[in-house]
């Protein structure tokens, strides 16, 4: 059996569900199954101690140069196959031929890592099992994606233990992340989805949802098991089903009781589900307003809602007292300052507890992505990409001052949302050149914001001390 | 109260700003005690047997005890590896 590392860059409250749904499988096999963070400074004596046959990384675009610098620098002290799976290198395979990349996994990796790891421990030798591709020597061998998991309750819990296990401070989050389903049936041109469809032959839009039953037994599990005050329910689009949500309600009402957050569609909700979510103890959500102009919304990112039906539904939100957390993206590629003051407007319009704005980021295999490129407003090779979407953007515009407005917009734009007599003054102050000042108020209002307001759950004086040092540390 | 957040929000943000100037961040990865090369490349990548730094092949003419070892050839140092900043929830 085989010593199975996952390195995580930084331990994050959200856990990371890649790695602890594939845990469960491995461990299954018999395999000792280890997670560290990458900026652990005693990392490499304890990656050494443990000696693993396999490192595997799950990589988002912006992190693939760190995880590989970190691979690189492993590689040079140790032996061990480095497998790199996640949305980087399922839409980006070209990650194959870094230095340090044994092999990639693409897709749902459920199955196919515990497969891999099983070949490897048969034949001592990287295999491409469905899912996977390696290198071997300059050419590259590659299997297709084995099926979607059709039934989602057959698949094992996550491995919790794994990660909350690694710190106390992790262990000891009050706020607890759970799925209850896969995949989405709407063709973003800025998600992920449309290029998962597409590997999967029509699959993937296919939404599989777990069953309430499952799902409040995975619950009752953890909160039991672990502190928790507060539920995140991390899917793209929570499910509205409504023989799906009226048993859900039900059961997750008597159960756990617990208040919770989760994504949704404002174009999904009506004057029947939202008074369920509200019952099963709704008590934040996720929307997205994305664009002001309703011509962008619709052309160039798909999303077919009217500005109205918008402000209806945050209406309708705000009258059943669940909180709204709206993203936007600006810097859209052929958009303009003009377009994000429209944004901005909507929001204003809205009314959302807190309006987040990011910098749209041309990750690979969206379609938008694609668009950006086509039309030159990007010109990089996603190597350039950064960590956040809330640092800078990465696309042409007309101008430089032009891009640097809308870099400024970005950090004050939740201020001039919630406070629109400041807009004039924002407004001004997004001609001056990007700052660390802008850059800390955006952080400090994410934070009070998203602690008091949208998640909110007990936090102690160290607790605030901790986090506004991070926030002027710029973490 | 959402307004009074917000600047509250402002207030600190300059404040940490300013107070974030003048400190440095913390939390670099280490660099490695010791160098030692990348394994060769093979026709397939093997499982590999274990993990103990004898059993790492040495870069050509370098040692480990070398006193160039502490001097990474490659452009990665670990000390120049990038350092991820994400914001908690």
């Amino acid at each position: 059996m085989s010593k199975i590392l996952f390195l995580v860059a930084k331990l994050h409250t959200i856990e990371p569900f890649g790695v602890m749904s594939l845990a469960p499988h491995l461990k299954r096999d018999g395999h000792d199954v280890k997670l560290m963070e990458a900026e652990d400074p005693d990392l490499f004596s304890k990656v050494r101690a443990f000696g693993p046959d396999v490192i595997g990384y799950s990589v988002c675009t912006g992190s693939d140069t760190y995880y590989l610098a970190v691979n690189r620098c492993l590689k040079r002290q140790l032996r061990f196959v480095a497998v790199f799976g996640g949305p980087h290198p399922t839409f980006f395979p070209e990650m194959i031929r870094e230095p340090g990349v044994d092999a990639i996994c693409r897709g749902e990796g459920d199955l196919a890592f515990a497969d891999f790891c099983r070949e490897l421990d048969r034949t001592g030798c990287v295999r491409a099992v469905p899912n996977f591709t390696i290198r071997v020597g300059d050419a590259v061998e590659s299997s297709p994606p084995r099926p979607l998991v059709a039934d989602l309750d057959s698949l094992p819990p996550p491995d919790r233990e794994l990660y909350y296990g690694v710190s106390p401070e992790i262990g000891d989050h009050r706020i607890r992340s759970f799925l209850a389903s896969r995949g989405c049936p709407f063709g973003c041109t800025y998600c992920f989805n449309g290029a998962m469809d597409a590997m999967y032959d029509g699959t993937w839009t296919r939404v599989r949802l777990r069953s309430p039953r499952s799902l409040v037994d995975e619950i009752a599990s953890v909160v039991q098991s672990y502190p928790a005050e507060f539920l995140a329910f991390r899917e793209s689009i929570f499910p509205l089903k409504v023989e799906w949500l009226t048993e859900f309600a039900d059961l997750y009402s008597r159960r756990v009781g617990l208040p919770f957050y989760c994504h949704l569609r404002l174009d999904l909700l009506n004057d029947w589900n939202v008074p369920l979510l509200a019952r099963a103890g709704c008590y934040s959500v996720n929307v997205g307003i994305e664009a002001g102009n309703e011509s962008v919304r619709r052309n160039l990112l798909a999303r077919n809602i009217s500005n109205d039906r918008m402000i209806a539904a945050c209406r309708l939100l705000r009258s059943h007292g669940i909180k709204i957390l709206a993203n936007n993206m600006l810097g859209l590629p052929g958009c303009t300052f003009r377009h994000d003051l429209e944004t901005l407007r909507l929001n204003q319009q809205c009314k959302p507890d807190y309006a987040l704005a990011m910098l749209w980021q041309p990750y690979p295999g969206t379609q938008l992505a694609n668009y950006a490129r086509r039309h030159g407003h990007y010109r990089g090779d996603y190597r350039d990409l950064d960590f956040t979407y809330y640092g800078k953007s990465h696309l042409t515009f007309a101008t430089e001052r032009e891009k640097r407005r809308i870099e400024n917009l970005q950090k004050l734009f939740a201020i001039a949302a919630a406070v629109p007599w400041l807009t004039p003054l924002v407004r001004w102050l997004t001609r001056l050149p990007p700052n660390r000042i802008f850059r800390t108020i955006f952080r400090t209002a994410y934070l009070i914001f998203h602690q008091t307001e949208l998640f909110p759950h007990k936090t102690t004086p160290a607790d605030w001390v901790r986090n506004l040092r991070h926030v002027a540390q710029g973490e | 109260m959402k307004q009074l957040k917000c600047l509250l929000s402002i207030v600190l943000g300059v404040l940490l700003g300013l107070f974030g100037a003048c400190t440095k961040p913390s939390g670099q990865l280490q660099k490695p005690a010791n160098k030692a090369a990348e394994p060769k490349p093979e026709a397939k990548p093997t499982k590999p047997e274990a993990n103990t730094p004898e059993e790492v092949e040495p870069s050509g003419k370098e040692t480990p005890e070398s006193p160039k070892e502490e001097q990474p050839e490659s452009p990665e140092k670990a000390e120049d590896l990038p350092i991820r900043r994400p914001i908690l929830e």
